[in-house]
């Protein structure tokens, strides 16, 4: 209960600071609490095993990964948000990469061939959200589909083989550069997480994505274009993943098909974990950078508990079922919570 | 809820309806890419060369089956995948190599598969975890189980078996029997009440469980279908190649996905059957099969495959608009 303020006498300074703390504290979301738990408690598992894991060298690292699955994510939480789903990821990654690396090739300067590759990966998003919101083929199947057409694309210019592909020193900076203490591409994605949470709370535009995802036909009766917020959502998403393909190459200093196939089911995961329905209209992206930290966490398990890719898998999968079920248990306690307030009032 | 329910058409209707677009939308395309196919290549009218595509399209055909029970209910299946080399990798490990001298293992292993299955509905059912995520999180564990039994390729399987399945001679070859044979189980299905069960609760499942469905333990069952047909599909592969390899699972995760759609099985649930998923399969084989008697660049087959995708569903979208939103 958050303190009730007489109206007749004004509150100090402090006063007013307290309240508004105390609101905040209330207001934050448990399910994102409970998710970064679960990546705190992997970690904690970790260090007691292998007390580097927690020095900054390490730490560093595993935030660069990080950030990679978080732009992946990123892209999949706003689709899935929306009450879509984006399967293209890996191979728009992929493309990103290797687009990347074939401007390289032709001798085009680093930084306009990046934003290029990025508003190419906007447009393939554009292609996703013509299937799946005008032509109104099921999310699942027209983004598996586009995926299909990006591949061939890249097949067809043959670059699988990574010999050769070098990628421009700016993309490589970008992924491995430092400032201060801190990697560049972690900085981006906590810019970019911040601007995003902003925008999913604060602006028009996120609260209609939260209304289309809950309930599509109510969102539609009440004015809003569920066909532009979704379209919308695809194209932001293709952005997202050749940004994160441009960092993955950049990391990896080439590029291949192939390169980010992890990303495809570990982006839904991520966002799942982070209590995002798969139905739409539940989550935030809070949530799923929590997701993506236990993933990498979970990833960088392996060397430490000297485990077999087999038993990390088993892993992932065990860590996935017990953090979905958790969030989702979580997610009813709040909103039952929520309920019983309003009823009170 | 309860007004969907009342508006929803019977899920009887649905399954004996005449053929829909969509469904003539298959068959027309299934029989003008198998004229094209013959066309190129006349050889492929052969008992042997068809009884070698159908052997080459039989793993992803029961993957696409179980797939598609699933998807009749609403569902999806990811772990297929790790189910279908669980049972590829026990295959070679614990049959007692080529001798065959361990074979009465092999029913243990089909049951194992159906546990695996029965275990995802588990999960989708008590936890309440949607079907793609559940079967995402047991996915990574069944294929976690099955590199630990066997890191690399290898093992064997017994080889009487090998040549059993193997063999493209004969009056009937047998790959067409093995096709034929789940057909003939498919059709016989459609008539139980599981089946029809399955249909309504993909359909409309607030309708099923006003008349009385248990709509969790249809569910369950459906899963644990799914889960068997993918143990057999490891079977089969670790039967025709002798060995087993833990890898060889990923690429059916999708593709399964992939042969039911463009076969018609809605994703939504509730319309579709077995027969127009294995159409689906078939027809991924042939444009695989066109490509290489043109001989055509890799990409191309890639490409048509998406694109083919994207057209059958959607024209099927635009016809049936069976979902508004």
């Amino acid at each position: 209960m958050a303190p009730q303020v007489e109206t007749q006498v004004r509150p100090t300074q402090a006063e007013r600071f307290r309240e508004e703390l105390w609101r905040w504290i209330a207001s934050v979301d448990q399910v994102v609490v409970g998710a970064f738990a679960l990546a705190g408690l992997l970690f904690v598992i970790a260090t007691i095993k292998a007390p580097y894991f927690a020095g900054w060298a390490n730490i560093r690292n595993l935030l660069v990964f990080a950030s990679f699955l978080g732009f992946a994510a990123l892209a999949e939480a706003l689709v899935v948000l929306a009450g879509g789903i984006d399967l293209s990821v890996p191979w728009v990654m992929a493309f990103g990469g290797i687009q990347l690396a074939q401007f390289h090739a032709q001798g085009w300067p680093a930084i306009p061939s990046m934003v290029v590759v990025v508003l190419l990966g906007l447009v393939i998003g554009a292609i996703n959200g013509v299937f799946a919101t005008v032509l109104r083929v099921s999310p699942l199947i027209a983004t598996l589909a586009v995926g299909g057409l990006v591949e061939a694309y890249l097949v067809k210019i043959g670059t699988l083989q990574s010999a050769g592909n070098t990628v421009p020193s700016e993309a490589v900076h970008l992924a491995r550069g430092v400032v201060g203490p801190l990697p560049i591409s972690a900085l981006i994605w906590l810019g970019t997480a911040i601007v995003v949470s902003l925008v999913l709370t604060r602006t028009v535009l996120g609260r209609r994505m939260y209304a289309v995802g809950t309930n599509p036909r109510a969102a539609r009766l009440s004015g809003i274009r569920v066909g532009r917020i979704r379209f919308f959502t695809y194209v932001i998403s293709g952005g997202c993943c050749a940004f994160a393909g441009i960092l993955l190459s950049g990391y990896i200093l080439t590029a291949y098909l192939g390169d980010a196939s992890d990303y495809l089911f570990g982006a839904v995961a991520a966002v799942a974990l982070g209590g995002a329905a798969l139905l739409g209209g539940q989550g935030s992206y809070w949530g799923a950078v929590a997701g993506c930290c236990t993933l990498t966490v979970l990833t960088g398990l392996l060397p430490v508990l000297g485990l077999s890719a087999g038993s990390l898998k088993i892993g992932y999968g065990i860590v996935i079922l017990v953090g979905v079920y958790m969030a989702r248990s979580l997610h009813k306690i709040r909103r039952r919570r929520r309920v019983q307030e309003e009823l009170a009032q | 809820m309860t007004v969907t329910a009342l508006r929803g058409k019977p899920a009887s209707v649905r399954i004996s309806s005449a053929p829909s677009i969509g469904t003539m939308v298959v068959m027309v395309l299934f029989v003008v890419l198998f004229a094209v196919a013959v066309a190129l290549q006349p050889s492929l009218l052969t008992r042997t060369q068809i009884a070698l595509t159908i052997q080459a399209s039989l793993p992803l055909i029961f993957l696409a089956a179980g797939q598609t029970i699933v998807m009749l209910t609403g569902g999806i299946d990811i772990s297929i995948g790790g189910i279908m080399v669980v049972a590829n990798v026990l295959c070679s490990t614990w049959l007692g190599g080529p001798s065959g001298s361990a074979m009465w293992h092999l029913p243990l292993i089909l049951l194992i598969g159906i546990a695996f299955g029965a275990f995802n509905g588990c999960v989708i059912v008590f936890a309440k975890i949607e079907p793609f995520i559940a079967t995402l999180a047991t996915w990574a564990i069944y294929d976690g189980i099955a590199l630990i039994l066997l890191p690399n390729p290898g093992g064997g399987t017994p080889s009487g078996l090998t040549s059993w399945a193997e063999s493209t001679g004969g009056i009937v070859p047998m790959p067409i029997l093995v096709l034929v044979g789940l057909l003939l189980v498919w059709w016989y299905a459609r008539s139980t009440g599981l089946v029809k069960r399955i249909y309504a609760i993909g359909s409309d499942p607030d309708r099923a469980r006003l008349s009385g469905v248990q709509v969790d333990r249809v569910k369950l069952a459906a899963y644990a279908i799914s889960g068997g047909l993918a143990a057999i599909a490891g079977i089969y592969v670790a039967f025709t190649t002798g060995t087993g390899d833990p890898t060889i699972g990923d690429g059916y995760i999708l593709l399964s996905v992939e042969a039911a759609v463009i076969g018609g099985v809605s994703l939504s649930g509730g319309y579709g059957g077995v027969g127009l998923a294995v159409m689906g399969a078939l027809i991924l084989t042939f444009i695989d099969d066109i490509a290489a008697a043109l001989l055509l660049a890799p990409w191309v087959s890639i490409a048509v495959t998406a694109g083919l995708l994207l057209t059958v569903v959607g024209i099927r979208a635009h016809f049936e608009r069976r979902e508004r939103i």
